[in-house]
Order: structure tokens, then C-alpha cells, then sequence
């Protein structure tokens, strides 16, 4: 099987829902409705081939010769693909899971998918400094695990809880907070939780490993917390003034650029045929050590433009950098 | 005066017949539309699509530049209109005439790939129902069936027009997807339905095992098949349990770029050839019908590039390469790449002043930690951390160097083109900033 594939055509996936809903409840489809369905809003008509297989598919309903139902009346079967299946085994292999999946699931699972993943033996992650990334034996560690688990947990059943943790400066943190959402970061290959303080109205976040008490409490989320986590993390995006930059396309600084700032929304004008003008959406300090990195690693080639108070760091940057 | 129209007709295909006026028979070609919402092979969609979801910068003209025409560039954006949601791209305009297609990609807004969707435009050919129906068959028969026995179950719902090589084949791929099993044990062959291992398990377990695959599908090597087990999933769990599976939307990722996906027809046979030892044949906009044996595929953060290492030590990236194929054609050529030892010495100097912002040096120390490991620290001090290495490729350590600013410089020992290189293009820098060095 290709991974680009057929038999995951969207009309064919279409089809077989409808063959399968009749299976639940018999639910005969006028012609024209079953077409509308394949082609979209911005085709005429269904292809040839989509013809034929409506043609060979679906038969005239006998009970009202304006409808059609599947030909025959059994259902089509959900089975993973043999790339599903191989994709499963190298998510019970990978122990960034562990937190993820209970032991008791993953050993069921394993045991009928029994080929172990060789992922491991093909791709490698590194970092830009050429080093791979770090296989943190935490993904391992009971203590970790569990850890991870409550946090987990706190999220799906939606309940605040108590924590402490600590971060890189020593400082010690401690209280009730609602549990929002669980960043995984690519990049250094961890996991941060993110929080909501319902006295400071603000979210912020903890590495998982940095986590030495938590504790679900008797206590729900309130509920419009999402909401307002939400609205405060968009405000981040609205109070704070894109960072203009411009980009001068030379060694490859277009593409580099570009894949760096994937994750940004961003206007981008064409000054001259090698020159780019970029205005980067970002959430203030959420993101500013982020930028920053990206804009110093690109050298000569991105000259930041506005706001004034960030083009005068990064000059300071510059000027300071390779000489001590 | 009949026979002229006659003619006309067989002349003129797609014909069609305008008016008749005063005797004069007024024809016009009706034109068949070249738009397809599906395609036989992916490559010049993704050439598109990344270049949409990286860039965006392009008007409908300047995509000549990347080879798409302007024709070929409405086709390719009408069928992106028509398999993702439009809520995920913008069509802006500038200048009050060009028109710029461009995706949303903030990161923490979204977390599923739209791009997946671009997967399902696979064309499929006119006898594809034979695969349908004869899963369908085996699935009602309580028996393995032989080919003849679904064959006579299709006659037997007056579908004859087909042939049995066609069918042969098209059971060939069933296997294939993973959904039968062919007993080649006698001179028949003898097909049935494979068991699911999604049939041992409670809703409870189906739904563990969604969660963790909506996560997991955004950080494994192969991300798509992750989004085609999320629909499984969801489809089995709606009619065996009736339940509805949602993906959550308290996953979130960073350096998560949605366009390494669109390497993974690449990734997926690269990935064969590995497992089975074979070699692959690949083409670039340069040059056809290549032939190397791939050793690993490499994605490098936070770019997200990916590259592929072949045996000979070439470093391709993937996104170059097209209509790639698994083959067992040996090379003729072998052209290794010079395995040379690290000879560049990159001896790194950390310095922390007391004027330095505590917390800043905090960070920073923390960050050299765990960015150094592969380095020998030949010094440390409270103040002064030097860590050496011997590296082939000193300069492609420049955009990393670079993120250290005032912290960083370089001993004597340092390979000088390196040196060299830093210090003009900070020269260039401060230049563009109207400053002198």
C-alpha cells in the first residue's frame, strides 16, 4: 500500500460512511444528494470514476425508486491499514507515551501488533547545534510518569489542581491552578503544563520535570476558564506590535527563514525579487527569547525593522556578540 | 443541406448545436473542463502546497517561478479549496489587483494538520468497486472464499463486466491495505477478511487510545498515517459504540512545522528500502532516474528540514526529491562522498561578566549545558566556560553560534574561516543597521 493511497480517498471514505450508516439504520439517499456529497460545493458533477462506482455501489431502493441504498447490505469493515498498524507499533515503542497510554493498554496492544517499531533505526532528530536530541531518561522514570499522569488526568477530567514546582532560577512555586493545556516542545523534546491562575489571570507554564508535587483536587474548573485562558493568550497576540523584519534571500536565508517562522502568523510583501518584508504575529514574552534566537541565527540576512525598542536589542546583540 | 450538418457533427467532437439561423447551422467545441479534484501523483501538489504553506508570498503569476503555470496554479487552488476547510487559508489582495493564497499557521491555534486532507485527492481508476464489494463479500461469507466464488457473488449482483486479472488485482491490494488474508497454501488461492485487533477492545480502551494517537501523530516520523488511525478510530467507534471520538484541543506544540508532512510520500518508501535493504530511485529538477541506498533519514530543529543519508554519504533533502521508488538495481557508480575526520576545531569560549543580567547568565548557562554535551569542556569557571570539538562542517555551526551573542567568542585555536566568516557578517550586520563595526 502507498501512503497516498486510494483507499483513503476522501470520496471513498464518503461512500463507505454512507454504506456503514445504513448498516445503524436504513437510510436510503436520493442520487443527487450522494453526489453532492463526493463533489464538494466547487464541482459540477462527480468524476467518471465516481460515476461508476455510485453506479456499481448503490442500486435503486425498492421501496421508492427515487433513492438509492448500498447493493449489498453488509457492512464494510473498519479495519486499521497494515501503515496504521505499523504506525501504532512505533507509538507503543516510543516512551514519550508512557504518560499517555496505561501499561495495561500499550501490553494488549503489543501484543497484537507484536513487530516492534525500527523507527529508531532510520530517523534521527537533531537539534541545530548537531547534536541529537536528548532521549530523557524521565520518559522512564516512575516518578516522572506519574507526574505526567496527573497532569494528564487533570486536563480530561477537567479539575484544578494543587502544585509544586520550581524553575530554572530556583524559585519555588506553589498553589491551586487550573490545568489548560500540554505543550510539547520539539524542539528540546520535553513537556511544559500549562496553567491558568484564576487570582493573577494570566497562564503560565511548568516543564513536567520540574513538577515535584501535584494534586487533583475536589474541585472542577470553573467553566468559563478556557475561555478566558484563551482570550488572555490571543491578547498576548493583539497588545504586542509585530516585529517587522527584512530578509535578504542570500544563502538559502529564504528557505531557512521561512521554515524557522513556520509557526508564525505573518504578512509577507515582495520588495525586489530577492528581498522580503515580513510582519511577525507573536505573544510578547511567549515568544520573544524564541524570535530572538531565530532572528540572531540568520546573521546579515533579516535586519529588523520595528518596533524600535526590539531593533535596538537586537543591534546591542550584534555588536556585543564575538567579542569578549 | 442535411448531410453537411451530418458531417459537421462527426467533425466537430463535443459539438454542440448554438441555433439555427436562416439556414446557417451555427456550431460551437463545447470545452471539457481540465479540472480534477483528484490526482494519480502527488508531486507537483506538494511542490504547491509547500510552497502555499511555507511562503505564501506568490501571486498567481509568480508561481511560474517554481514551474506551475497560471492554469496549472487555478486547477491546484480550486482543488485545495475543495479539500480544506477554507477557515485554514487566506486569499489576500495587495496593490488592489494581485492576490496572494497564504496559510494560517499559528501554532497555537492549530494542532491538526490540515494539510492531511490534501492526502485524500488520490484519483482512483473505474474498477476500484471491485475492492469495495469484495471486502464486502468476504466480510458477509462465513467461510475463506476461492477468486471464483467472488466472482460468481458478483455475477450474482449482475456485475459481469469485469475481468478476473482485474479482480485478481484488486484483491491483490486489499492484501495489501492489510484487510485480507490470501491462503496461497493450495493451488487456489483462498481469501478472507483479516481480524481487527480493534474488536478486543472496550470503549473505555478505544477512547485511551485515541487521545494518545491525536497526540502522538504530530511528533512521529510518519505523521499521516497518525490522522488516518484518528479516522479509523472514529469511525469504529461510531458503529460499534455509537460513540463520537473528538479530537481535544488541549494538545499544543512548538516547532511543530505542519509542511514536513508533505515529504512523507517520500519518507514512507524511503523508509521500505531501509527495512528491506533495497536502494531507491529518486529525480530531482535536475536529473532523472538516480539510484543510491539510504542509510537514515535526519530531521533537523528547529528548521524542521529533513534530509536523507545514503550510503555514500550524500545528504539529500527530501523536499528535492520525486518519484522516488524502492528498486533492487544495484549502483553502477559508486561515487563516495570524502569521509573526512572533523579537522575544523570550533574551541568556544562562554565568558559571564558581573554586569551581565543574573538571571539572563542563568538561562544562558543552562541552555550552554545542555547544548554542549557533544563537546569536550576543556575549562570551567565561574566566569569562563570553554568547550572544544573537531567537527567536519565548522560553518553550518554559524546560525547557532550566532544565538549566544555577547556570551560567545572563539580561542586562537579556532578554524579561521570560521572566525572569518562570523566577524564579516557581523561587520554586514551592523552595516544594515546603519552602524560601522
Amino acid at each position: 500500500m502507498e501512503i497516498f493511497s486510494e483507499i483513503k480517498n476522501n470520496s471513498i471514505r464518503t461512500i463507505i460512511k454512507v454504506i456503514n450508516d445504513n448498516q445503524l439504520k436504513y437510510i436510503p439517499i436520493p442520487k443527487r444528494a450522494l453526489v453532492d456529497s463526493l463533489r464538494g460545493d466547487l464541482m459540477p458533477d462527480a468524476s467518471a470514476a465516481e460515476e461508476i462506482l455510485l453506479d456499481k455501489i448503490f442500486k435503486v431502493s425498492e421501496k421508492d425508486i427515487q433513492l438509492l441504498e448500498p447493493l449489498l447490505d453488509v457492512p464494510f469493515p473498519i479495519i486499521p491499514t497494515a501503515i496504521e498498524n505499523q504506525w501504532l507499533a512505533e507509538l507503543l515503542y516510543d516512551d514519550r507515551t508512557n504518560g499517555l497510554i496505561s501499561i495495561d493498554l500499550k501490553d494488549k496492544l503489543k501484543a497484537s501488533l507484536p513487530n516492534k517499531s525500527c523507527v529508531e533505526d532510520i530517523w534521527t532528530q537533531i537539534n541545530w547545534n548537531n547534536i541529537e536530541l536528548p532521549k530523557h531518561s524521565y520518559y522512564t522514570n516512575p516518578r516522572y510518569i506519574e507526574t505526567f499522569r496527573t497532569c494528564y488526568r487533570s486536563l480530561l477530567e477537567q479539575r484544578q489542581v494543587y502544585y509544586e514546582s520550581y524553575d530554572e532560577y530556583g524559585t519555588i512555586y506553589k498553589g491551586t491552578a487550573s490545568p489548560f493545556k500540554l505543550e510539547f516542545c520539539l524542539n528540546t523534546n520535553s513537556f511544559n503544563f500549562i496553567m491558568w491562575n484564576e487570582e493573577k489571570n494570566w497562564t503560565f507554564k511548568s516543564d513536567v520535570a520540574t513538577i515535584t508535587n501535584i494534586k487533583i483536587l475536589d474541585l472542577s474548573i470553573p467553566s468559563d476558564m478556557n475561555e478566558k485562558a484563551t482570550q488572555y493568550v490571543e491578547q498576548q497576540k493583539a497588545q504586542s506590535e509585530p516585529i517587522v523584519i527584512e530578509l535578504t534571500n542570500k544563502n538559502d536565508a529564504l528557505n531557512r527563514c521561512f521554515m524557522l517562522l513556520s509557526n508564525y502568523d505573518k504578512k509577507i510583501y515582495r520588495i525586489k525579487n530577492n528581498i522580503f518584508k515580513l510582519e511577525i504575529a507573536h505573544r510578547g514574552h511567549f515568544d520573544e527569547e524564541e524570535l530572538t534566537q531565530i532572528i540572531l541565527s540568520l546573521g546579515s540576512c533579516v535586519t529588523v525593522l520595528k518596533p524600535l525598542s526590539y531593533r535596538e536589542k537586537i543591534i546591542e546583540y550584534i555588536k556585543t556578540s564575538f567579542s569578549r | 443541406m442535411m448531410n453537411i450538418f451530418l458531417t459537421c457533427t462527426f467533425l466537430f467532437k463535443d459539438a454542440k448545436l448554438l441555433s439555427k439561423k436562416g439556414g446557417t447551422i451555427l456550431m460551437t467545441r463545447t470545452k471539457k473542463s481540465s479540472f480534477k479534484k483528484t490526482t494519480k501523483n502527488f508531486n507537483i501538489w506538494r511542490v504547491f502546497l509547500r510552497d502555499c504553506f511555507l511562503f505564501g508570498f506568490r501571486s498567481r503569476n509568480e508561481y511560474a517561478e517554481i514551474d506551475i503555470n497560471g492554469r496549472t496554479y487555478d486547477d491546484l487552488k480550486k482543488r485545495l479549496e475543495i479539500c480544506v476547510d477554507q477557515s485554514f487559508f487566506d486569499l489576500t489582495a495587495r496593490d488592489g489587483k494581485l492576490k496572494f493564497l497564504k496559510f494560517k499557521a499559528d501554532s497555537y491555534n492549530y494542532s491538526y494538520n490540515f494539510l492531511s486532507n490534501t492526502f485524500g485527492t488520490k484519483s482512483i481508476n473505474n474498477n476500484f468497486y471491485l475492492e469495495l464489494l469484495a471486502i464486502q463479500i468476504l466480510t458477509a461469507s462465513q467461510k475463506p472464499l476461492l477468486q471464483r466464488e467472488i466472482g460468481e457473488a458478483l455475477e450474482n449482483l449482475n456485475i459481469t463486466d469485469f475481468y478476473n486479472i482485474t479482480l485478481y488485482r484488486s484483491l491483490e491490494k486489499l492484501e495489501s491495505y492489510g484487510w485480507i488474508n490470501i491462503d496461497k497454501g493450495t493451488k487456489n488461492y483462498k481469501y478472507s477478511v483479516v481480524s481487527s485487533f480493534l474488536d478486543n477492545l472496550t470503549l473505555s480502551e478505544l477512547k485511551e487510545l485515541y487521545l494518545v494517537t491525536t497526540f502522538y501523530k504530530n511528533v512521529s516520523m510518519l505523521t499521516l498515517p497518525g490522522y488516518y488511525l484518528m479516522a479509523t478510530l472514529e469511525d469504529f467507534a461510531y458503529n460499534k459504540f455509537g460513540a463520537i471520538l473528538k479530537e481535544k484541543d488541549f494538545f499544543q506544540f512548538r516547532f511543530n512545522n505542519f509542511s514536513r508532512l508533505l515529504d512523507e510520500t517520500v519518507i514512507y518508501i524511503i523508509q521500505q528500502a531501509i527495512t528491506n535493504g533495497h536502494n531507491i530511485t529518486y529525480s530531482t529538477k535536475n536529473s532523472l532516474g538516480n539510484i543510491e541506498k539510504p542509510v537514515k533519514i535526519i530531521t533537523k530543529y528547529p528548521y524542521n528540514s529533513q534530509k536523507l543519508v545514503t550510503e555514500t554519504g550524500k545528504e539529500l533533502l527530501l523536499y528535492k526529491l520525486n518519484d522516488i521508488s524502492c528498486t533492487q538495481k544495484e549502483i553502477l557508480k559508486q561515487h563516495h562522498s570524502k569521509k573526512t575526520k572533523g579537522k575544523q576545531c570550533l574551541e568556544i569560549v562562554f565568558t559571564f561578566w558581573p554586569t551581565d543580567d543574573s538571571r539572563e547568565v542563568i538561562h544562558i548557562k543552562n541552555r550552554i549545558m545542555e547544548e554542549t554535551l557533544w563537546m569536550t569542556c576543556i575549562e570551567k569557571t565561574e566566569n569562563r566556560w570553554i568547550f572544544r570539538a573537531n567537527v567536519k562542517d565548522s560553518l553550518s555551526y554559524v546560525p547557532w553560534l550566532r544565538t549566544y551573542h555577547k556570551y560567545i567568542s572563539f580561542t586562537k585555536n579556532t578554524y579561521p574561516k570560521l572566525v572569518k566568516k562570523i566577524l564579516d557578517d557581523k561587520a554586514e550586520a551592523l552595516a544594515n543597521y546603519g552602524n560601522i563595526f
